[in-house]
C-alpha cells in the first residue's frame, strides 16, 4: 500500500495528530502527511517524546497516533506503560518491524526478535497485517485502542507499506 | 526560597485560562497541595516526559496557555525536546522549570543543572525568552509578565532541595486526573478572555 493511500485511510478513521521518529519504510506516509494542508504532523525528537506529545494530543481532544521502527518501540515503552496504559489513553502505535526473521541489517536482528515477546509481555495488542489487509487490521487496531483505552500496534513488516 | 513558595506565588497568577502539565515525583504532590484545579495534568511516572505531553496539549489546543511544570532532573532527561519546542515555536507555551539541583524525590542525588544554566540553554535554541529567578518577587514579576507574553518562554525558578514533610500522595487514580483535564482542556475559556484579563487587572491595583 502507498503512502498517500495509507493516509487516506488513517484520517477517514478520524487521525488528525501525528508524530514520530521515522523509518524508512515510512518514508512514503510521512511525506503524505507533511503534504497535507491540515498540518497534521509533529515530528519529535525521539520515540519517548513521541508518544508524550501523542498522549498531550489525546488529552487535548485529538484523534493521535505515533509512527516508529522497533528499535523505537523499545526506547518508548515506560511512556507507553506508565502514561498511556496506566492513565487509559488511547493511542495507535504504527511500528515497522525490522530484523523480523533477520532479514534485515543485523543491528535490528535483536530487536526484531524480541517484538512480540515485549509487546506480549507489556498487554500492547498487536495487529499484523498483510499487503492486503491493511484496512481491516487497521480498523480493529484503531477501535481496539479506542474501546479499551490504551494503545494498539499496528505492526509493519517489510513492504507492506511503500 | 522553597518549592511549596514557588508555587503558592504560581498558583495565584494561574487561571481557568492555564493548563498545567506537573512532572512526576514531589512537583506533582507540591502542585496538588498548593494549587489543586482540575487544570492541572498530574504525571505519576513517564518521567522526562512533562514537556513534550505539554506541547502536545499546546499545539492542538492554540487558545489555550499551557504550562509545564518541569524538574531540573526530568527536564535533562529530555533535552531535544527544547528543540522540538523552537521548531513549532507555539505562542501559547510557558515552560517552568523548578530547580533545586537535584532529584529531590529518591534522596537528593544532584543533577547536572548545578553547573548548566538551563535558562541559557533555552535562549540558545531559540525560545521567544528564558529567565532565571530566585526570589519570590522576582517569580511573581516574571511570571505574571510571561504569562500575557508570547512564547514558547522558560522560566527557571530556584528553589531549596528537601522534601516538604506535609506531602502527600496524590488522592487521585489515573483515570480520574485524565477525565478533569480532558474536560478542562475541552472547555471554551480562550487566552485573551475577559476572566484573566479582568482578573489581571484586579491583582496589579491591589499589588503594593
Amino acid at each position: 500500500m502507498d503512502g498517500t493511500d495509507f493516509v487516506r485511510l488513517l484520517t477517514a478513521r478520524g487521525y488528525d495528530f501525528f508524530t514520530g521518529v521515522p523509518c524508512s519504510w515510512f518514508k512514503g506516509t510521512i511525506e503524505a502527511l507533511r503534504a497535507d494542508t491540515r498540518g497534521m504532523y509533529a515530528a519529535s525528537p525521539d520515540e519517548a517524546a513521541a508518544v508524550g506529545m501523542a498522549a498531550g494530543a489525546s488529552l487535548a481532544g485529538r484523534n493521535a497516533a505515533v509512527l516508529m521502527q522497533n528499535n523505537g518501540l523499545m526506547n518508548c515503552l515506560d511512556v507507553v506503560s506508565s502514561l498511556v496504559q496506566f492513565y487509559r489513553i488511547p493511542l495507535l502505535m504504527l511500528v515497522s518491524w525490522r530484523g523480523y526473521r533477520n532479514d534485515d541489517f543485523e543491528e535490528h536482528h535483536g530487536v526484531g526478535k524480541a517484538t512480540r515477546g515485549v509487546l506480549k509481555s507489556f498487554d500492547i495488542p498487536v495487529f499484523t497485517p498483510q499487503q492486503d489487509t491493511v484496512e481491516q487490521h487497521l480498523k480493529v487496531a484503531s477501535f481496539t485502542s479506542k474501546m479499551a483505552r490504551g494503545p494498539a500496534v499496528l505492526l509493519i513488516r517489510k513492504g507492506v507499506l511503500e | 526560597m522553597r518549592m511549596n513558595e514557588a508555587l503558592e506565588t504560581l498558583c495565584k497568577l494561574f487561571g481557568p485560562n492555564e493548563l498545567l502539565v506537573s512532572t512526576n515525583g514531589c512537583i506533582s504532590r507540591e502542585l496538588y497541595t498548593a494549587g489543586h484545579s482540575g487544570n492541572n495534568f498530574y504525571m505519576l511516572g513517564s518521567m522526562g516526559q512533562a514537556a513534550s505531553i505539554a506541547l502536545g496539549v499546546a499545539l492542538s489546543r492554540p487558545n489555550r496557555r499551557v504550562v509545564a511544570l518541569d524538574g531540573d532532573g526530568s527536564l535533562l532527561m529530555n533535552m531535544g525536546i527544547l528543540a522540538t519546542v523552537r521548531e513549532f515555536r507555539p505562542r501559547n507555551f510557558m515552560h517552568v522549570v523548578l530547580d533545586n539541583g537535584v532529584y529531590n524525590t529518591t534522596g537528593q542525588q544532584p543533577t547536572a543543572a548545578a553547573v548548566v544554566g538551563l535558562a541559557s540553554v533555552a535562549k540558545a535554541v531559540g525560545y521567544r525568552n528564558a529567565v532565571t529567578v530566585k526570589t519570590a518577587t522576582q517569580l511573581r514579576r516574571t511570571a505574571r509578565r510571561m504569562l500575557s507574553a508570547k512564547g514558547p518562554v522558560m522560566l527557571v525558578v530556584k528553589v531549596e532541595a528537601g522534601k516538604n514533610p506535609d506531602l502527600v500522595r496524590i488522592p487521585l487514580t489515573p483515570v480520574q486526573i485524565k477525565r478533569r483535564f480532558r474536560k478542562a482542556a475541552a472547555a471554551n475559556v480562550s487566552i485573551a478572555g475577559k476572566d484573566s484579563r479582568a482578573k489581571r487587572k484586579r491583582r496589579r491595583r491591589s499589588t503594593s
